[in-house]
């Protein structure tokens, strides 16, 4: 860890409510150059509001904020840039028709006289160079670049700004593995180069990666920061929840009932050999591949959105090869992806209304929705699912996202399912949330559920699942009991490395 | 709680819309007393049943395109062409001797075509906008082309009776307007299909990812807009007696108005079929008073794109403080 400097930010008892909502408490954040500050807490733990304060997006009711021994008004976006405090967003803002250099140079008015395509890849070129990209072509389309090497260009765009303090809100939420590596490997950099980095992130392996200091957030309030070579993973998460977590993979119990989902040699546009899949009554299955793996693919088409080429699908014996969406869905299979914002939840419609959108034939008669059979219906998922049952019929998109997780996965309970398959069942939820979702899934298995979950988080492939199925490049590489295989052995097989 | 920063009471949502409701209610109230102040024919009670039949045509057709709103596809803007070729069609059938059952029957047919045509292509993935911008082209030409551009007599007691009956002293299209009004609003809020409805326009990927048939929703919700518009032109005819191709100047414009003033949202999903039947009333109570006024027709569309924004300014508003 690379030694610290002079304090360079420092903001003191920082509140802020909206209405009678107190998203900070008197909170404190210290920040000394140099360094990477880790910025952790729950959803709604109040870190996105410090962000917004921070690029002036958000003025807070009170408290000072001393930049450089100064004190400091960051009151509009303008001022916070003028300060050098700039933010990668966790949603990418590049332009996707674009090139790389021209995106690099957008809102940037440092470049002077005509924007001819020479001069801007001359400009790029060493922007380019710090984040690790020197053999990217900066005429090439944004578009054909991946999610990991977008995030690497949003860094690289701040620093033409000669910002000084970053704020990386979550840039690893849509990273693969490998590419997660090479954003940390940047940001490490980055303090080399002199600059100082507010690191946000769900993910705590991380943290022990490339930060120096951590401030934990709790209901918007702040902890004292800690260095965190004096911290471990767990006191690290007991820290964040101000409790003992317990354990954060729910025992397994492994008595098997007879095979529900068999998938043979099935072959789809996405995996270029056939692969094959089983999973059993009360069995868990974790797909694990880094993106473009085939992993999802696979499920995909196993519920009819993706397209079978060949092989055969099996539900309980039966065969249900090519099914459509709705016929699987009437077979007792749900299916939720990876991006619940795009296609897992309605936002602007309650809770409740998103438990029974699969199920309206079964609160239903002739057509006429029961409402009291909705209620009911929400309120036993709710339970299922430790979500309180106060805010069903709140809007689902004002939920964090960890609840919004649970009513996305939750929703297809209200189908009574027998398979359940699942992308990325935990991608931004937090710590809490997450353990409660995986003591669900775990719960619905043993009631005799089979569940078959795609994640590129090896930690809770091996976690979570009773079998592993490795995929690289569209290739099934193995299947085996958990027992059977290390976190270290799926990390080879997912990167190929072997 | 932790989570309680991001997540707002469900109580607080309820009242607001209800807040909405009462505003729009206000402005018809506001209207009224302003006119009946100025022009003193203005609430007499002949001035009164036109602006109440205006209201009913108008919101006949803005309740029908509510399904179209609240499904996700925007506006429909064929829905005036739709009402002049069934008026024709309905004219010319009554002209031909035709009774009044299987004339009405043909042309709604006839709208239920236009309507699932339309609905198929969207459905498909067509832009809305489009795809009705074309078939409202396509309509009005056929509409030209029957007529020829002359005025089409109808000439029927039956459709006479229709539109100048007044059962309980309330002309029969304002009990069309209040009874449709009703039915819609069931099929909104206790139905399968109404709540698929909300689903769609509220998330098309959720929805096709829950297992719901977005193509048929879709489909439908054109249809009910498509017929509903043709109902206004079979009603007109049976006011006047007679159609043409110049009847129902401006009125995808009024319908589209009324929409927006009852604040379904235009991205889809939220709204209701009450509310878009309060938006007519106010757009019909509007214009009426501009035209007693005797306001020139370019200030008439200046108030009334001025009163469009406000209403949908103000429930955005509305719509933003519940996300917060």
């Amino acid at each position: 860890m690379s030694a610290s400097g002079d304090v360079l930010l420092d903001m003191t008892d920082i509140s802020k409510s909206y209405g009678s909502v107190k998203a900070l408490v008197d909170v404190n954040f210290e920040l000394k150059s140099g360094e990477v500050m880790a910025l952790l807490g729950e959803n709604g733990a109040g870190k996105s509001t410090l962000v917004k304060v921070l690029s002036g997006l958000v003025s807070p009711d009170s408290g000072s904020i001393t930049l450089r021994g100064v004190t400091t008004n960051l009151g509009s976006p303008h001022l916070a840039r003028e300060a050098g405090i700039a933010v990668v967003q966790q949603e990418l803002s590049l332009v996707p028709n674009l090139t790389v250099a021209e995106n690099l140079f957008i809102g940037g008015t440092d470049v002077k006289g005509a924007w001819t395509g020479r001069k801007l890849r001359d400009l790029a070129r060493p922007l380019l160079e710090q984040v690790g990209l020197a053999d990217l072509d900066p005429r090439r389309f944004v578009s054909s670049l991946s999610v990991g090497e977008m995030q690497l260009i949003e860094i690289a765009r701040l620093l033409g700004r000669n910002a000084e303090i970053l704020i990386l809100d979550e840039p690893t939420a849509a990273l693969s593995d490998v590419e997660i590596q090479r954003v940390l490997k940047v940001v490490k950099n980055l303090t080399g180069s002199g600059r100082t980095v507010i690191y946000v992130t769900h993910r705590l392996g991380e943290v022990f990666e490339i930060a120096d200091r951590a401030t934990i957030f709790r209901n918007g309030r702040s902890l004292d920061p800690v260095l965190v070579s004096d911290l471990t993973i767990d006191s690290l998460i007991e820290r964040m929840l101000g409790r003992h977590l317990g354990d954060m993979y729910p025992g397994r119990t492994s008595h098997f009932g007879p095979v529900r989902l068999e998938v043979t040699d099935l072959e789809t546009p996405g995996l270029v050999a056939p692969a094959s899949i089983t999973a059993r009554q009360g069995e868990i299955v974790g797909l694990a591949g880094q993106l473009g793996s085939g992993a999802p693919t696979l499920l995909r088409s196993v519920v009819g959105i993706g397209f079978t080429s060949s092989g055969t699908v099996r539900l309980d014996g039966v065969d249900v090869t090519g099914a459509s969406l709705q016929k699987a869905k009437s077979m007792g299979v749900g299916y939720c992806s990876d991006d619940r914002k795009r296609d897992g939840i309605f936002a602007l419609q309650s809770v409740i209304k998103n438990i029974s959108s699969p199920a309206l034939p079964t609160v239903s008669t002739g057509g006429w929705l029961s409402a009291k059979r909705e209620r009911n219906l929400g309120r036993s998922v709710s339970d299922k699912f430790a979500f309180d049952a106060a805010r069903l019929n709140g809007d689902a998109g004002n939920l964090s996202g960890g609840n919004q997780q649970k009513v996305a996965v939750g929703k297809w309970l209200s189908i009574s399912p027998k398979v359940l398959l699942l992308e990325e069942p935990t991608r931004g939820v937090d710590v809490g949330a997450r353990a409660e979702i995986y003591r669900t899934l775990r719960a619905l298995a043993d009631e005799g559920l089979a569940i078959v979950f795609a994640s590129s988080d090896l930690a809770e492939v091996h976690g979570l699942a009773d079998t592993v199925a490795t995929f690289y490049r569209g290739r099934q590489v193995r299947v085996a009991p958990v027992s059977e295989i290390s976190e270290s052995q799926m990390m080879l097989d997912v990167t190929r490395q072997a | 709680m932790a989570t309680m920063v991001q997540e707002s009471s469900p109580g607080f949502t309820m009242n607001r819309t209800r807040w909405f409701n009462l505003a729009l209610l206000a402005i018809v109230i506001v209207v009224l007393v302003l006119g009946g102040i100025t022009q003193p024919q203005f609430l007499t009670p002949d001035n009164f049943i036109a602006i109440v039949r205006a209201a009913a045509l108008i919101g006949i057709a803005a309740i029908g395109m509510t399904f179209i709103t609240l499904s996700g596809s925007f506006v429909s803007l064929s829905t005036q062409q739709t009402a002049i070729l069934s008026a024709i069609l309905f004219a010319m059938a009554l002209g031909a001797g035709w009774s009044l059952v299987p004339a009405v029957l043909v042309v709604l047919v006839a709208a239920l075509v236009l309507g699932a045509v339309q609905g198929a292509f969207v459905a498909l993935g067509l832009n809305s906008i489009i795809t009705t911008l074309g078939a409202g082209a396509a309509i009005f030409g056929i509409a030209n082309v029957i007529t020829d551009n002359r005025t089409v007599q109808a000439r029927s007691d039956v459709a006479d009776f229709l539109g100048t009956a007044r059962p309980l002293g309330v002309p029969i299209q304002v009990w069309i307007f209040v009874i449709l009004t009703a039915i819609t609003m069931v099929v909104l809020y206790k139905t399968t299909f109404g709540r698929m409805v909300k689903l769609v326009g509220s998330n098309r990927d959720t929805a096709r990812a829950s297992g719901i048939r977005v193509g048929r929703i879709i489909l439908w919700s054109f249809v009910i807009a498509s017929v509903f518009a043709a109902l206004c032109g079979i009603l007109l005819v049976a006011q006047v007696g007679q159609a043409k191709v110049l009847n129902f100047q401006g009125f995808n414009i009024q319908v589209v108005a009324a929409v927006l003033v009852g604040g379904t949202a235009i991205q889809g999903g939220a709204g209701s079929t009450l509310r878009t039947a309060l938006g007519a009333i106010v757009i019909a109570t509007l214009e009426n008073y501009m035209l007693q006024a005797q306001y020139e027709e370019g200030t008439r569309l200046v108030i009334t794109g001025a009163v469009v924004g406000i209403a949908v300014i103000a429930f955005h508003w509305v719509q933003s403080r519940r996300a917060r």
